[in-house]
């Protein structure tokens, strides 16, 4: 039913750089639940360009290091 | 899961129960005492309310095992119930037609009544299964 998605990120890796973040911690940053944040981590859900931002400036990176389209896969 | 997963498995299983054992009963009724003679009007009524009070309770004691997530609700959740509204919609609309041509053939008021309520059961139940499996398999 629903397609897996072509867009992945670097989330857990910059997480893990963040002291640590837990996604429960990251989801209250940019205004989601933990879950969404796990969907967003195993490329079951694609946020929005809003939550992309928000996760991006969270972290510090351009938006362009933290997700990555691949057409190809 | 989150709250709305475990809500909408909740609802689900609500719905799947009471609107199985109202068809089984009705069905019953309608071999025993035939179509004329079934009262199922006032029970259709009770099985309504029953299901309404159940569902809420059952979402309430959903919230009460983890009542820092009551009531959270993101984008996902939304993209979620537009995407499964959307399925349960076209579900809706078959079963409208198929009722629609009951009514049309002269069919009893009775197996009329039962269509569009099993219209209804049906769509919801579509609608919280593809909301599950969106939920699981991702959106």
């Amino acid at each position: 039913m629903a397609k897996p998605t072509k867009i992945t990120n670097t989330i857990r890796a910059l997480r893990f750089h963040a002291d640590e973040m837990t996604q429960a911690e990251l989801g209250e940053k940019i205004g989601v639940t933990r879950q969404t944040v796990i969907a967003i981590e195993q490329g079951k859900y694609s946020p929005s360009l809003e939550v992309a931002f928000r996760i991006a400036v969270v972290f510090d990176q351009p938006v362009g290091d933290v997700f990555k389209y691949s057409p190809t896969k | 899961m989150s709250f709305q997963q475990k809500a909408t498995s909740a609802i689900l299983a609500i719905h799947l129960l009471v609107y199985a054992w109202y068809f089984t009963y009705i069905l019953s009724q309608v071999s025993e005492l035939g179509v004329e003679q079934v009262e199922y009007k006032s029970l259709l009524m009770l099985v309504i309310v029953v299901s309404v009070v159940l569902v809420a309770v059952g979402v309430v004691i959903v919230g009460i095992s983890k009542p820092s997530e009551i009531g959270e609700v993101d984008e996902r959740d939304h993209k979620v119930s537009l995407l499964s509204a959307r399925v349960a919609g076209i579900f809706l609309t078959v079963c409208v037609f198929s009722v629609l041509g009951l009514l049309m053939s002269g069919a009893h008021i009775f197996w009329i009544a039962q269509a569009l309520v099993v219209s209804l059961v049906f769509s919801e139940i579509v609608m919280r299964v593809t909301m599950l499996i969106y939920y699981q398999r991702g959106v």
